[in-house]
């Protein structure tokens, strides 16, 4: 069986035309499309490298890599974002994905950059020492939460009720009591909109 | 990196993003991507207006969102800006800027039209 690369992407253009980079930067790997980080997971421990998209239907942010990574440590991660933020690639290098380009990128620098990050390198415009966040912003706030927390507060934003989270997570109302208030500790917030409000903003 | 930047000021199309993915694709790859790109051209910006005017910002932000993204792939750069600034846009200035979008998408169509014959011809 061939090794996988997995390009992951809502937008069939953007995974065709990430796919098209993919088959001339390694030929030898099988192409595999997902179009939720989800459908990327269930195939995520057999990938030799994964592209992934940062707007997707159940990821918007750059919150969901290091979970990713948490749970595939072997695998190589290359961000390929529509994002025009300009702080967005900072974010995604303090993550610990290995790359980040933008869906604007011409395709031979998407080429050489698929080709260092399967051959173990990195690929960022900046050295990826430099990525260190300032500890008291709110993407370095939002990153400290636990795996379980950011999934609460997922949940919160889609404007679920503590009981619904729990049932929704398979947790008990008093574990999920328990995480929202260690979140609003962790993002030196008053209440759960204003969490939400965090989070949306660092979503946007 | 594109900066989000005035729409108005930067290219259609940008042709040596198209002329790159004609150097390192075959052909037929390449005509494959631009006809799927006109497709969303001539789909996604009226489908934007449609939503704003519903009053479905939420939608339409998404659909703005997968506009902005193909035209990024392909270098489409003015409608990916304007994309870019219907879905960063608040409630109210929301419908005026997805109005521009289906004037843009013919303009973008038309660019990628001649680049097209341009790519052809070299």
């Amino acid at each position: 069986m061939s090794a996988i690369a997995i390009v992951v992407d809502d937008h069939p253009m953007c995974r065709q035309a990430t796919g098209m980079a993919l088959g001339v930067a390694a030929p030898e790997l099988t192409i595999v499309e997902a179009a939720s980080l989800a459908e990327a997971s269930a195939r995520a421990g057999e990938a030799k490298l994964m592209t992934l998209d940062l707007a997707l239907p159940d990821n918007r942010s750059v919150l969901g890599v290091p979970v990713l990574l948490e749970r595939f440590p072997g695998l190589k991660l290359l961000v390929i974002s529509g994002a025009l933020n300009p702080d967005i690639e900072q974010q995604v290098a303090a993550t610990g994905a290995h790359g980040y380009l933008s869906k604007a990128t011409p395709i031979s620098v998407m080429v050489e950059a698929m080709r260092a990050v399967i051959a173990g390198g990195t690929w960022f415009s900046f050295e990826p020492c430099d990525a260190a966040l300032a500890p008291e912003s709110e993407f370095a706030r939002l990153s400290s939460l636990t795996n379980a927390q950011s999934r609460v507060l997922n949940a919160m934003e889609s404007g679920r009720l503590n009981k619904q989270i729990a049932f929704d997570l398979g947790l008990s109302e008093i574990t999920v009591k328990a995480h929202v208030k260690a979140i609003l500790k962790k993002l030196a917030v008053p209440n759960r909109t204003q969490a939400i409000l965090m989070l949306q903003r660092v979503q946007s | 990196m594109i900066e989000a930047a005035n729409h108005s000021s930067a290219p259609l199309i940008d042709p040596s993003q198209l002329r790159e993915f004609a150097d390192f694709l075959p052909g037929a790859q390449v005509l494959q991507l631009i006809r799927t790109f006109t497709k969303e051209l001539e789909t996604r910006p009226s489908m934007v207006l449609h939503l704003a005017r519903q009053g479905d910002l939420a939608n339409a932000r998404a659909a703005a969102h997968f506009l902005k993204g193909a035209a990024l792939s392909i270098g489409a750069r003015r409608i990916a800006l304007l994309a870019d600034a219907v879905e960063r846009a608040d409630d109210t200035a929301l419908v005026e800027h997805a109005q521009e979008l289906p004037a843009c998408a013919l303009d973008t169509l038309s660019e990628l039209e001649a680049v097209q014959l341009t790519l052809q011809a070299a």
